[in-house]
């Protein structure tokens, strides 16, 4: 019995041993769910997804998620945020400074984050072995999508560090701002290259990729966005013979999700339940947290195409009969139906009105709500006819051309306003273009935008702006000095001191 | 024979005990035979020769019966049997002729089986117990183990009690001596004195206390170690065994809210040593020698408790010990003994504090437009309105919801546990089972049932091998409300009056027709708790085997191998409920959710571990002790979790993941470790006078690189028992007193896996033409050069014990000093908004002191303890590389503690406008009655750069004291928990006014600020928001004091231990009644002082009082 326990025993001391030599290697753990460096960028499938993460920077809530998106809107005199979501109500009304915190940050980084993984692609796809016609086309998406980000932040902020290599801590952490020309000029180097190494359009099953048009579009805005009106002109022109893109009928219906990817898109963010889903549904049906406000429902013409105070069909105690019908189909109102009842005061908690647009609901469907993937379009043909009539006109006055662009957008079979009428001089054209983009384009964002180019934010951002009963629900204010641009974050500026902020802050 | 009489008493016993236990029908093992056999006819001839024995032999044979006796101990040999011839005559008859003129008796015990005996007299054992003065010692305890028996001395220190002949072993114990042991042989009818002069023990300086692989006398510890002594925990409600670390010197136990399941203790050792959260701040605990979450642990199974507070004695656990080890040894049978024991309690427990919230409808409105006005807005509600609600009595359309009174009321508490123990000379065993059921204070949606089992043995295979192993499982159930209990706390705290509770006569749910401003929708609680749940189960199971093999004397190879197995599924349950317009019935909104979504959760983890230690000791000479450890140890750790959703539920009825049709989603992954280590331990002594110790690890970490994942933690310690010296052998009343001296190093290596590792993540997916495609990229910079947290850690204590134990202390200071700490660099977004690297990069100090005191004393019948401990502890940020990380309202920088408060100060309210004009303020609205906020800088600005250290999250005192009393069979006890020097913020909503939607406190009405009442409390009133920075803004006005001394636990207990009780087969009955967190005192009335100190808000489940009535039973 004694012996042979202690036989049992010595035998298992010696198993314990023998680990001891062999079991070193069990320190040696290996990743089972990510890639490592050393073994990534080897095969095409690296390649593509590698650039895939270049898009899929768009859907986080620094730029296209979230509330994120609306809050440029709200930076507009269309609409109004009851809380201060990333500082956008700071920044509505000039309290903004040195120190705020929101906006500025989540574009600055959500852009470089877009930026870093655009530089990846460009670095290391070329060096892959692999198909060449499909590595000239990533890379040219890669470079679509840079300059799209760097034309958020140059705009914005006017001027940032240009980083065009692999991110990487010691070789980018000290870089300074570059200039304004010098980013722009990098900008137009990569849309020049996308626009020669990208199709113009896709198989279905890549669609919602970045197109040669799409690079065209983007490079109009930047000329646009300094004046450049005959390089807008000729991009423009180079996008419409390629004969890829057309108004889409139904006003409302050309952001639905049913109709993704349809005529009138030219690049937008797409989302995917329940994969990537977005809060745009329950912002505007619960949070009503980017609230129209009066100013934008008053500048709907009616539709005879006059404005209220001009035409004889506006009845103030029905305000909402008889206007335009981009009134109904951007925004809901009092009594309007909605998500199959009649919207009341509970639901439209903040000014009366909520947003229509970019909702999957409908006047008869309730909706999930919770599962919204309607995508975001970044740039749409409409957009891109209202940029050529502005230009044209800039260059040569209310042409026909002018007319026909703006028409054209007017009179889209479910719109179907009145044409703009005869004999408008340059700057009444002019006017009546801002209105246009302004109706067409609310709640899109694109006003911030607009009203910085044409410097009529210095009027259009001071003074008091109200609910649909008319109350002030707060003042703006804009500092013309100053609030052209967005102070630098200044965490930023603690982490890199070579960041010098914008003048005034 | 008497021990076949005494094996059938132990039959008897336990089957009266499962008798009463579980009413089973175990009668057949006990009743009387009915004497059967001896009624049966049977034949027999004896001749002349013939034996007693052989006739009975025969007798067996022929009437087929089954005799039972000793034939040495009846006397048989040599007795004849009278000639005779029976002839079909009963069995009983014939016994009686043959054994006539004998002493032999006979009866029919088992059916069957005739035992033969001899009558016995009882013999008696008395005597008397004293000290070694000849005073007599009353309330000694005597055991008799082979009787399982146990007599107590009267006044006079005598006892006495009746036994069969026989040979027993008689101990004695009392407190403060020392256990003596005297055997005693008893022939029948004889009295035998027995007498005991017992030693003083050395007081608590003879406890063998556990440490780090194998156990040491407490008078030879050189390290700083607190024992909890499993005793000390019984009857108490203890949900969780965190707690049972409660008044532990030196280590900082706070329990954080009551919620059944949840309600784990947050154990710090020694102050915060590092930068970080979660694991990376707590303790490494093991049990029976193996890590194991403390949580899955029985209270009731715990023997003892060791906390190993300084590098001296963790050490030998390196990587893992930073932040302190437990040790948690369960319990085992004696030997020679077996023991029953059945315990229970039920009780109720209840909130301990809850917001006072306005549950008048009228005064919510009216203090809503009050705010309004206040801020510069306009009323909201109108009169008309609020009239309505003020004439119209109480009702779902007009209501006054106390949310507080509707959502929380009193809980149900109860605890079972059963424990078989005992031993053999040489096998000792342990069965204990337990039942733990607990409702949630929080009703409908919280409760939590534990069941845990744990089955230990220990066995001599021979003189030198013996081996050891058990099992221990357990699971917890736990009910949550969906979403996690942060949610819907948060919306508790969240609902006003005005809104209705309760159903509409139909059965549907109402909505507010009244909007309260803030909230999109009224998403009520009562219906998360009757639609939907989430819940939880966690089980977890430890398998432990080990060897011993003594190769030659003081020679020993030990070799343990565990598994450690948890998993846990949840399971999410969410469904849409539509709201109906209270007074017009229309559908209005969903409560929350529109569409119903199921989630099931699941994780599963194994930790593998094998250790092996060599031990050697020696004594040479006299005066040369000499102890040496070596050991290594292979820890494998493997884990995964898996999830998976759906929606598109064609009916609620139906929640199962087959039935869901839409958004089908599933994700989950699984990742392990490695440790590798050597340790040893060299223990030296002269004389145990002089005490020399160094111990030493060497671990190998799969987190970090190859060339960086070996670490060496070595510790050195030196003690000296000044009491041994000849210049203190006089002192008499100095029983022992020893300083002692420690340095060592310890390691930390939660980081989380492959921070070494240049990664490029996945997930980072994008929809393409409909489909998701998969997409990859760089999103962390990685420093591969990245090794351990190193904390270094001296500390100097002093023991005593005085007057035989009567008065003993500690007091230890220490120093601890945390380098290289593990922190993420941030990078700036430009460099790709990659995550920065983690580096080790930071230093932490902690240094305070410790000290306790213990008086136990004994006065006539009345004995008593008293207790007390304080420490104090400093910590300090040495090095952030210059960063400030800000979080919240909380700073951690070079030269403060960590995450200290950083906030506005203040200086009362602005009483007039003159005040306000000549202030800096920090919006254009301020007015008198708002708070007034000093310009620390002096810039003329009141702005963030006037922020200062206003406070601390870590109490810079922990005290506490334990009091307890007995008398004869009562005794009560006492435990107090106090802290001090810390603050909390409190913020959100119900701490502060209508914020975010939510209602407001009382206080609000009767302590704000207005012209009439200038020196109030509370500034105007306005509502929390955003823009209302004139008083929210996160300054010092907010910063409660936390301190508190808390009675964490009282109990009255009584024993009966009697004859009585042992003739029903009760050895000892204990009834008591328990109360927790009876008393606070706290300057904090708000919310509970004991909670989540960095946590912000007061939407946290509520701590709880919990009443219980129990009994203990022995048998």
């Amino acid at each position: 019995m004694n012996m042979r326990h202690q036989k049992l025993s010595i035998l298992l001391i010696i198993p314990v041993c023998l680990c001891l030599l062999s079991c070193e290697s069990l320190l040696d753990t290996k990743p089972t769910d990510f890639y490592t460096e050393d073994s990534f960028w080897k095969t095409a499938t690296h390649a593509e997804e590698a650039t895939t993460s270049a898009y899929q920077a768009l859907l986080h809530n620094d730029l296209y998620n979230e509330q994120t998106p609306f809050m440029f809107e709200v930076m507009t005199p269309n609409a109004y945020h009851k809380d201060n979501f990333q500082s956008a109500h700071d920044f509505a009304i000039g309290a903004h400074s040195a120190t705020t915190i929101g906006m500025n940050l989540v574009t600055w980084r959500g852009c470089y984050r877009g930026i870093g993984r655009c530089n990846m692609v460009i670095d290391r796809v070329p060096a892959i072995e692999m198909d060449e016609a499909l590595k000239t086309r990533l890379v040219g998406e890669a470079k679509f999508l840079r300059a799209f980000y760097f034309q958020k932040l140059n705009v914005l902020f006017n001027g940032v560090p240009l980083v065009v290599t692999s991110p990487n801590g010691a070789d980018h952490s000290a870089l300074p701002r570059a200039a304004y020309a010098e980013v722009k000029q990098q900008i137009l180097q990569d849309l020049n290259d996308a626009i020669a190494s990208l199709p113009a359009d896709y198989p279905a099953a890549s669609s919602g990729r970045a197109t040669k048009g799409a690079a065209l579009a983007l490079k109009a805005q930047v000329h646009l966005q300094d004046h450049e009106y005959t390089e807008v002109v000729s991009a423009i022109d180079e996008l419409i013979a390629l004969e890829k893109y057309a108004l889409f009928p139904d006003y409302n219906g050309l952001f639905r999700k049913a109709n993704e990817g349809n005529s009138e898109i030219i690049f937008d963010v797409r989302f995917k339940s329940p994969q990537v889903r977005n809060s745009y549904d329950i912002i505007h049906a619960q949070y009503n947290t980017q609230a129209p406000l009066q100013e934008l429902v008053e500048a709907y013409q009616m539709k005879d195409g006059l404005s209220i105070e001009e035409s004889p069909l506006y009845d103030p105690q029905n305000p909402y009969a008889n206007r335009d019908p981009r009134l109904a189909q951007s925004i809901v109102y009092l009594g309007a139906p909605w998500r199959n009842r009649v919207a009341d005061a509970a639901d439209l908690h903040q000014t009366g009105y909520t947003f229509r647009k970019y909702t999957e609901y409908n006047e008869t469907t309730v909706g999930t709500i919770a599962n919204s993937d309607v995508n975001y379009v970044i740039l749409r043909y409409a957009d891109v006819l209202l940029m050529y009539a502005e230009a044209l006109n800039e260059l040569h006055g209310a042409t026909q051309a002018v007319y026909e662009a703006v028409n054209a957008v007017r009179q889209r079979p479910s719109v179907d306003m009145p044409a703009l009428p005869a004999g408008l001089d340059k700057d009444a054209m002019r006017e009546a273009i801002r209105l246009e983009r302004r109706i067409e384009l609310a709640g899109e964002g694109a006003y911030f935008y607009d009203i910085r180019r044409w410097k009529t934010i210095e009027q259009e951002m001071v003074g008091p702006v109200h609910t649909h009963s008319g109350a002030v629900i707060e003042t703006r204010n804009f500092d013309p000095q100053r609030d052209y641009y967005w102070p630098i974050p200044y965490t930023e500026i603690d982490l890199n001191p070579a960041l010098i902020q914008n003048p005034n802050y | 024979m008497k021990n076949f009489t005494l094996h059938m008493q132990r039959i008897m016993r336990i089957s009266l005990v499962l008798y009463i236990l579980f009413f089973s029908c175990s009668q057949l093992l006990m009743a009387e035979a009915n004497g059967q056999a001896l009624r049966k006819p049977a034949s027999l001839v004896i001749g002349h020769q013939t034996t007693l024995e052989q006739a009975i032999q025969r007798l067996s044979q022929t009437a087929k019966v089954d005799f039972a006796y000793d034939a040495r101990h009846l006397g048989v040999a040599g007795l004849t049997a009278h000639p005779a011839a029976y002839r079909d005559q009963p069995l009983e008859k014939i016994l009686t002729a043959i054994l006539a003129g004998t002493d032999i008796l006979f009866k029919e015990e088992i059916e069957g089986t005739i035992t033969l005996y001899k009558p016995q007299q009882p013999g008696r054992i008395h005597g008397r117990v004293t000290d070694d003065r000849g005073e007599p010692l009353a309330g000694a305890t005597l055991t008799v183990n082979t009787l399982n028996r146990s007599y107590t001395t009267d006044s006079e220190g005598a006892f006495s009690f009746s036994a069969q002949p026989g040979v027993y072993d008689v101990e004695v114990t009392y407190v403060s001596y020392t256990t003596q042991r005297k055997q005693v042989s008893i022939q029948s009818g004889q009295s035998v004195e027995l007498s005991f002069t017992l030693q003083a023990a050395e007081g608590a300086l003879s406890e063998v206390v556990v440490v780090g692989y194998g156990t040491q006398k407490k008078i030879n510890v050189t390290g700083s170690v607190a024992v909890v002594n499993g005793d000390d925990l019984n009857n108490r409600p203890i949900t969780n065994a965190s707690q049972a670390l409660q008044g532990v010197p030196g280590i900082y136990v706070n329990q954080a809210g009551g919620q059944p399941g949840a309600d784990g203790a947050t154990i710090r050792i020694r102050g915060v040593g590092t930068i970080g959260g979660g694991g990376k701040l707590n303790p490494l605990v093991l049990v029976d020698g193996v890590e194991y979450p403390l949580s899955a642990v029985n209270p009731a199974d715990i023997e003892s408790i060791s906390v190993l507070k300084d590098a001296a004695s963790s050490a030998i656990y390196g990587s893992r010990a930073a932040n302190g080890v437990v040790l948690i040894t369960t319990k085992l049978g004696k030997r020679d003994q077996t023991t029953i024991e059945y315990s229970n309690y039920f009780g109720a427990q209840e909130a301990t504090y809850l917001p006072d919230a306005v549950e008048s409808s009228v005064d919510f409105m009216e203090w809503y437009n009050k705010a309004m006005v206040n801020q510069g807005g306009n009323p909201y509600y109108s009169e008309e309105l609020i009239n309505e609600f003020r004439t119209n009595p109480t009702s779902l359309v007009y209501p006054n919801t106390n949310w507080m009174d509707l959502m929380f009321g009193t809980a149900p508490i109860q605890e079972h546990n059963i424990r078989f123990a005992g031993g053999t000379e040489k096998t000792r065993y342990n069965l204990s089972a337990g039942y733990l059921g607990q409702d949630g204070v929080l009703k409908g949606m919280t409760g939590a049932d534990r069941y845990s089992l744990n089955l230990k043995i220990n066995s001599e295979l021979s003189k030198r091998v013996s081996i050891e192993g058990g099992v221990m499982a357990s699971r917890w159930d736990k009910d949550e409300p969906k979403a996690g209990i942060s949610t819907v706390m948060n919306r508790i705290m969240r609902m006003v009056p005005i809104q209705p509770a309760g159903r509409m006569e139909d059965g549907r749910w109402p909505d507010s027709w009244v909007l309260t401003p803030g909230q999109n929708s009224f998403e009520n609680p009562l219906i998360w708790a009757a639609e939907n749940y989430q819940k939880q189960v966690t089980d977890r199971m430890l398998i432990n085997l080990a060897l011993n093999y003594r190769i030659i004397d003081g020679l020993l190879f030990n070799i343990r191998a565990s598994a450690n197995e948890g998993r846990y599924d949840m399971r999410d349950w969410n469904t849409p409920t539509m709201l109906y317009n209270v007074k017009t019935g229309a559908p209005t909104r969903y409560s929350s959710a529109s569409v119903a979504t199921l989630v099931d959760y699941g994780s599963k983890e194994q930790r593998l571990n094998t250790t092996s230690t060599l031990n050697y000791e020696k004594t040479f000479g006299s005066s040369h002790n000499l102890s040496v450890l070596g050991g290594f140890s292979v820890e494998t750790f493997k884990g995964s979790w898996r999830q998976a959703s759906v929606q598109g539920f064609p009916t609620t009825e139906l929640p199962e993941l087959n039935i869901g049709t839409a958004n089908q989603a599933t994700t989950g992954t699984s990742y392990e470790d490695a440790l590798l280590s050597y340790f040893g331990r060299l223990q030296y002594n002269f004389r145990n006078r002089y005490l020399f110790e160094f111990n030493s690890r060497y671990d190998g970490s799969s987190r970090f690189a190859e060339g960086n994942r070996w670490g060496f933690f070595p510790s050195l310690s030196l003690g000296w028992r000044l009491s041994e010296e000849s210049f203190l052998q006089d002192a008499t009343w100095l029983d022992d007193l020893k300083l002692r001296g420690s340095w060592g190093q310890i390691g930390n290596q939660e980081i989380g896996r492959f921070q070494y590792v240049n990664s490029v993540s996945l997930g980072l997916g994008y929809p393409f033409g409909g489909t998701y495609a998969p997409g990859s990229a760089v999103t962390q910079s990685k420093d591969p050069t990245l090794s351990w947290e190193t904390t270094t850690m001296s500390n100097l204590g002093l023991d005593w014990s005085l007057f035989n134990g009567k008065l003993t202390g500690e007091f230890d200071v220490f120093r601890k000093r945390t380098d290289g700490i593990l922190r993420a660099v941030t990078l700036p977004a430009q460099v790709g908004a990659l995550g920065g690297p983690v580096q080790n990069l930071a230093v932490v100090d902690n240094s305070g002191f410790e000290v306790s005191l213990s008086h136990t004393n004994r006065v006539g019948d009345f004995t008593y303890q008293l207790g007390a401990h304080l420490t104090k502890i400093r910590n300090e940020v040495v090095e952030l590389m210059g960063e400030e990380v800000i979080s919240g309202s909380r700073i951690t920088r070079a030269g403060d503690p960590i995450e200290s408060w950083y906030l506005l100060k203040t200086d009362g309210l602005f009483q007039t406008e003159e005040e306000v004009a000549n202030y800096p303020s920090i919006t254009s609205r301020v007015g008198p009655g708002d708070v007034k906020y000093v310009d620390l800088n002096e810039d003329g600005k009141i702005d963030g750069n006037d922020r200062y250290i206003a406070g601390s999250t870590f109490p810079d005192f922990t005290y506490g004291f334990n009091l307890s009393g007995g008398y004869k069979g009562f005794s009560l006890s006492t435990v107090w928990q106090g802290v001090s020097d810390v603050s909390v913020r409190l913020n959100g909503n119900m701490a502060m006014p209508f914020n975010n939607g939510a209602g407001l406190t009382k206080n609000w009405i009767t302590d704000s600020w207005t012209p009439e009442n200038p020196n109030a409390l509370l500034p105007r009133i306005t509502t929390r928001h955003q823009y209302t920075a004139e008083n929210f803004s996160d300054s010092d006005f907010w910063l409660y004091d936390a301190s508190y001394l808390r009675l964490k636990n009282i109990q009255l207990a009584y024993t009966f231990q009697n004859a009585a009780l042992r003739k029903i087969g009760i050895d000892r009955l204990q009834l008591f009644v328990n109360g927790q967190n009876m008393l606070t005192f706290s300057k904090m009335k708000l919310f509970d002082p004991e909670q989540d100190l960095t946590g912000e808000h007061i939407g946290k489940y509520p701590s709880v009082k919990i009443y219980t009535a129990g009994l203990t039973v022995n048998f």
